[in-house]
């Protein structure tokens, strides 16, 4: 075996430079173009699976024409051990191709000084994954195409994998903040779906497989315990996605080009302090640092009735919500805090490390410093904390950058409020508010009020989704302020709070989760919960009352979305919806998340439509898998079977069966003139055996074997009988 | 019990999609012959080949390759068997050498000195890259690769293909000279006549997927006779004369070829031509032309009376 481990080897070095030719492209694309400028790393991306598509191509039609193969198989060793040469030589050369995006994530963890990487980790991953992920494609495309299959299956069925691997490495950097789950889940989707593929011809294996997808993403949901909503979310909508982007990815890939960042619902606050709903689309900014969030559509809130979001925004609207998408202002030195980095060598590392990085626009090198628990630092490599790891961490900074008088800068993380003299370079615990270690703080806000003889700052942070916290800070004094999030004007009174020293509001409705807090005209406080997905509600409350749910649904915004939608419910395998839906009206019912029955709300017209689209789906996958397996030759129970697994397995049913089974010609019975498979050796339906060619009489064949074929022949017929493959 | 066959194929048929390429093909290769499996191209040489190396499922029937099952041949029954692909394939980046070694070791047994004595008939560099061979060169390697091996069946497809009279002189020489040490037996497709006829002691001759002729070149060639007569081609004759396999136009005249032909055949011949019939020699090509145009034209001239 290791003969042809080695031949493998020596085979794919020659693509060694093709590798080395796109790694210098994926290099070039990822060179530093700003503090945080990331418009390159889906195209980075898109390069490293593109390597991996030819990849899996090249290994998979190498030695597998009909005379590389007979070349190559036609040896002293057995078939299983070549292939298993062919898969290990497969293994040493991924394995190596992991080394880099690993080393590189080795060395971002072993190194203090951000600014001296070469890469980040979000850059890093989808290499990585591209490089799991034609592994995976490794085996299931030798192995498709060493099996005698439909051409579809054995030629094309490898190459989509593949590119869908690629699909989900753009959509992960697109959305990279969910990256890591993202990966994840889709990494162990794609080995899912290679191992179907390359699994097996048997029925019963394809069949069992179908539906172990629907238990695979309960045991993957099962396996994730915090952030488990959307873990679930973004779990069944990965094993989909693979599975959907086989047939339809480019179709998905268009809804993402024609709104690739167009964002949800979101709720704002304008500057008269009016509830707003509207969506937004995200640009880069003119200096290219950081996106701006433009609104494009929306409806003014009101108390009893759904917004209607395809009203017209104000030309001047500019909604207060979202903390870190204020542009900066050039030529000011600028704290900047970012949820999970970013991408490019010069980041802002708020997070992961438990510092926080200064730049100052413009300025070679922009890196001002760094702020880290001990104090400010000139630079990064002097910081002594610790990397804490991922995001969430005890040492996260949760905010930052309130200018109120007298507070050159706050910041806060889950052990208090702090304030941060640049001047002195030191960082001052203001007060110690521990927050509880299995929580995770959602959002925070600051209040700075001054009176003649006093000054307070206010903090207001929700944790674990449900609850709200007051807390009021002594200060120097200054200038009172209402300061929502780090957006320029956006200051306002707070009278109310005055009074206020340190409380705890009252528990939000157990359905909601908040996603932001502010401010509105009445003084109220107006808490935003939300959930990706399903729906939108605002909370408001007058100090010390009782919340008010005011729920409101964002029907336009699922409608306006709708034939995308369509396909989706259409391709999605309906035992994916299944058990996504039900685990989440399971943890509904026992958590904090938002139900999912608000997609039953009346007012939304699409929810029929697309369920219609899905009954419609399923019924045609099984329609279609019915009349293939009828080509295919499969019994009648065979093919219930089959369409019964594709009711739950939907587009997944036919692709399979596509994959693994060839059409089989009927030929007319000379005898009873019924249609018969031609691999059958006797007749369905009058159990007779194929005639022998009619003679030309122009024959010459040695006597003595001619007379013993006519012996065999009669053995053979009465002793064959139909079977299914 | 040990067969006295190296190949015995039983109603093997094998279907592209809606085509039956090879149909209810019967064949026994006694051990220790040198066969010559010809047809025309499509005609299901290659396709049979194959499905005898296991490198193909028929759609139905079966076959024994020394005594084995096809579809369950393992790695000590690869061992006795030789193949060379059509077109002589080989790594274009190993070296001649580094095609040895990868042959010598997935074979159990290599004979050294044979390898070399090959190649270098075949007047080949061992430290060559495969893909400056020539044509003629990379058959001989390929051939080397194959008999050191010491198989004892040798399935050969179209070794010559592409040849020159010089390449092919050696190729014969070497498949005689393998034939001569030990009970070896040669599977042999070709397009080249008279190499078939100078190795091969027994042909097979494929038509449309059907095996019409699977003899000793001897019994082949005696069973064939052929007349020219003054009378144009016509598709009558098939219905005419018993046995007929084809005819052609020649000098004016027109040949006929018959297998089998008794007294009734020359009657036949005798009333068709008006007693004009000259009985003219035919040599082993023709018989084997006669078979094969047959192939081409016979959808004009056979099929449709039926014959």
């Amino acid at each position: 075996m290791w003969t042809i481990v080695s031949k493998e080897l020596r085979e794919l070095i020659r693509l060694l430079p093709v590798g080395l030719l796109l790694l210098g492209v994926a290099v070039w694309l990822s060179l530093p173009r700003g503090i945080q400028g990331s418009p390159n790393a889906a195209l980075i991306a898109c390069c490293a699976g593109l390597f991996a598509v030819l990849l899996a191509a090249m290994q998979g039609f190498f030695d597998f024409s009909d005379r590389q193969r007979g070349f190559l198989f036609h040896r002293s060793l057995s078939h299983a051990r070549i292939m298993y040469g062919k898969v290990l030589a497969a293994l040493i050369v991924y394995s190596i191709a992991v080394v880099l995006p690993l080393g590189c994530m080795a060395i971002y963890f072993a190194r203090m000084g951000p600014e001296y990487l070469p890469v980040h980790p979000i850059q890093v991953l989808p290499i990585l994954a591209v490089c799991l992920a034609g592994f995976a494609m490794h085996p299931a495309t030798l192995f498709t195409i060493d099996r005698e299959a439909h051409w579809l299956g054995t030629r094309l069925l490898p190459l989509p994998l593949a590119i869908a691997g690629v699909f989900f490495m753009a959509v992960a950097i697109a959305s990279r903040e969910y990256a890591f789950d993202t990966m994840f889940d889709a990494i162990a989707g794609v080995f899912f779906m290679a191992a179907i593929i390359a699994a097996g011809i048997p029925s019963a294996i394809a069949i069992g497989s179908i539906l172990l997808i629907g238990l695979f993403i309960v045991l993957l949901l099962a396996l994730q315990r915090e952030h488990f909503a959307r873990k679930l979310v973004l779990a069944g909508g990965a094993v989909t996605v693979v599975l959907t982007a086989i047939i339809f990815g480019a179709t998905l890939l268009d809804s993402l080009i024609s709104s690739p960042s167009a964002s949800y619902a979101e709720y704002g606050i304008d500057e008269e302090g009016e509830l707003w709903a509207f969506q937004s689309r995200y640009e880069p900014s003119e200096n290219g640092y950081n996106a701006l969030r433009v609104p494009v559509s929306g409806g003014r809130v009101e108390s009893d009735r759904a917004v209607n979001l395809n009203g017209t925004l104000p030309e001047d609207f500019n909604p207060s919500s979202g903390s870190n998408l204020a542009p900066l202002n050039a030529n000011r030195q600028t704290v900047w805090y970012q949820y999970g980095g970013a991408i490019g060598r010069k980041q802002v590392f708020s997070v992961p490390p438990g510092i926080a990085l200064i730049y100052e626009q413009g300025s070679t090198p922009p890196l001002q410093g760094v702020v880290s628990r001990s104090g400010f630092h000139p630079s990064a490599a002097v910081v002594g904390d610790p990397f804490t790891g991922p995001a969430f961490t005890e040492g996260m900074w949760a905010s930052s950058a309130l200018t109120a008088a007298g507070y050159d800068t706050l910041w806060v993380d889950r052990k208090g409020v702090y304030q941060f003299d640049r001047e002195r370079g030191t960082i001052t615990a203001l007060v110690e508010l521990p927050v509880e270690s299995a929580t995770v703080l959602v959002t925070e806000d600051f209040a700075a009020e001054e009176s003649a003889d006093d000054a307070k700052v206010v903090r207001l942070y929700v944790e674990t989704s449900t609850q709200a916290y007051l807390f009021k800070l002594t200060a120097a004094t200054g200038e009172a302020k209402w300061f929502v999030s780090n957006s320029e004007n956006r200051s306002r009174p707070l009278p109310e709070l005055q009074a206020v020293e340190e409380r705890t509001l009252p528990r939000l409705p157990k359905s909601l989760r908040i996603a932001m807090l502010g401010m509105s005209a009445d003084g109220s406080l107006v808490a935003f919960a939300a959930h990706p997905s399903l729906q939108r509600a605002v909370v408001a409350n007058a100090p010390g009352a009782e919340w008010k749910m005011e729920q409101l649904m964002g029907p336009d915004i699922e409608v306006r979305g709708s034939r995308a939608s369509a396909y989706m419910v259409a391709l999605t395998p309906p035992a994916a919806l299944l058990v996504g839906v039900v685990s989440l009206l399971i943890y509904s019912a026992v958590s904090d998340l938002p139900s999912a029955v608000t997609l039953n709300n009346p007012t939304d017209g699409g929810v029929p439509v697309l369920l219609l689209v899905g009954i419609v789906a399923m019924v045609g996958w099984s329609v279609l898998v019915w009349v293939l397996g009828r080509r295919r030759g499969f019994s009648t129970s065979k093919r219930v079977a089959w369409s019964l697994a594709t009711l739950l397995a939907g587009p997944v049913g036919p692709l399979l069966l596509i994959a693994l089974y060839r059409p089989v010609h009927r030929e007319a019975c000379p005898r009873c003139n019924h249609l018969r498979q031609v691999d059958r050796g006797l007749c369905p339906h009058c159990a007779s055996a194929w005639e022998a060619v009619q003679s030309e009489g122009i024959e010459i064949i040695d006597f003595e074997t001619r007379g013993n074929w006519a012996a065999v022949r009669r053995t053979e017929a009465s002793s064959s009988a139909p079977s299914s493959r | 019990m040990h067969s006295e066959y190296a190949i015995e194929a039983r109603g093997l048929t094998r279907y592209f999609g809606r085509t039956a390429v090879v149909r209810d093909l019967n064949l026994r290769i006694p051990l220790g012959s040198v066969t010559g499996l010809l047809g025309l191209n499509g005609a299901g040489k290659t396709t049979t080949l194959r499905m005898l190396l296991g490198f193909l499922e028929p759609t139905r029937g079966s076959c024994e390759v020394l005594g084995k099952d096809s579809r369950q041949l393992g790695p000590e029954d690869r061992a006795r068997i030789g193949y060379t692909v059509e077109g002589h394939f080989l790594y274009g980046w190993m070296t001649v050498r580094d095609c040895e070694r990868f042959q010598r070791d997935t074979f159990p047994r290599w004979n050294a000195s044979l390898f070399g004595e090959t190649i270098q008939r075949f007047a080949i560099d061992a430290s060559q890259k495969a893909r400056t061979l020539s044509r003629g060169q990379r058959a001989g390697v390929s051939l080397a690769l194959t008999l050191a091996a010491e198989p004892e069946l040798l399935v050969l497809d179209d070794p010559a293909l592409g040849l020159d009279p010089v390449s092919r002189r050696a190729l014969n020489e070497t498949l005689i000279d393998f034939c001569d040490c030990g009970r070896r037996t040669i599977l042999l497709s070709s397009h080249l006549l008279d190499d078939v006829e100078r190795v091969a002691d027994r042909v097979a001759i494929m038509v449309h997927g059907r095996l019409l002729v699977d003899a000793t070149v001897e019994e082949f060639c005696s069973r064939i006779r052929a007349w020219s007569i003054d009378l144009p081609p016509a598709s009558r004759y098939s219905e005419l004369i018993p046995g007929l396999i084809h005819a052609r136009p020649l000098g004016g005249r027109t040949v006929i070829t018959v297998v089998d032909a008794d007294q009734e055949t020359e009657a036949a011949i005798e009333r068709v031509s008006q007693a004009a019939a000259e009985r003219v020699n035919i040599t082993f090509e023709d018989a084997v032309l006669a078979y094969l145009s047959r192939s081409r034209k016979s959808k004009s001239l056979f099929v449709a009376s039926g014959v």
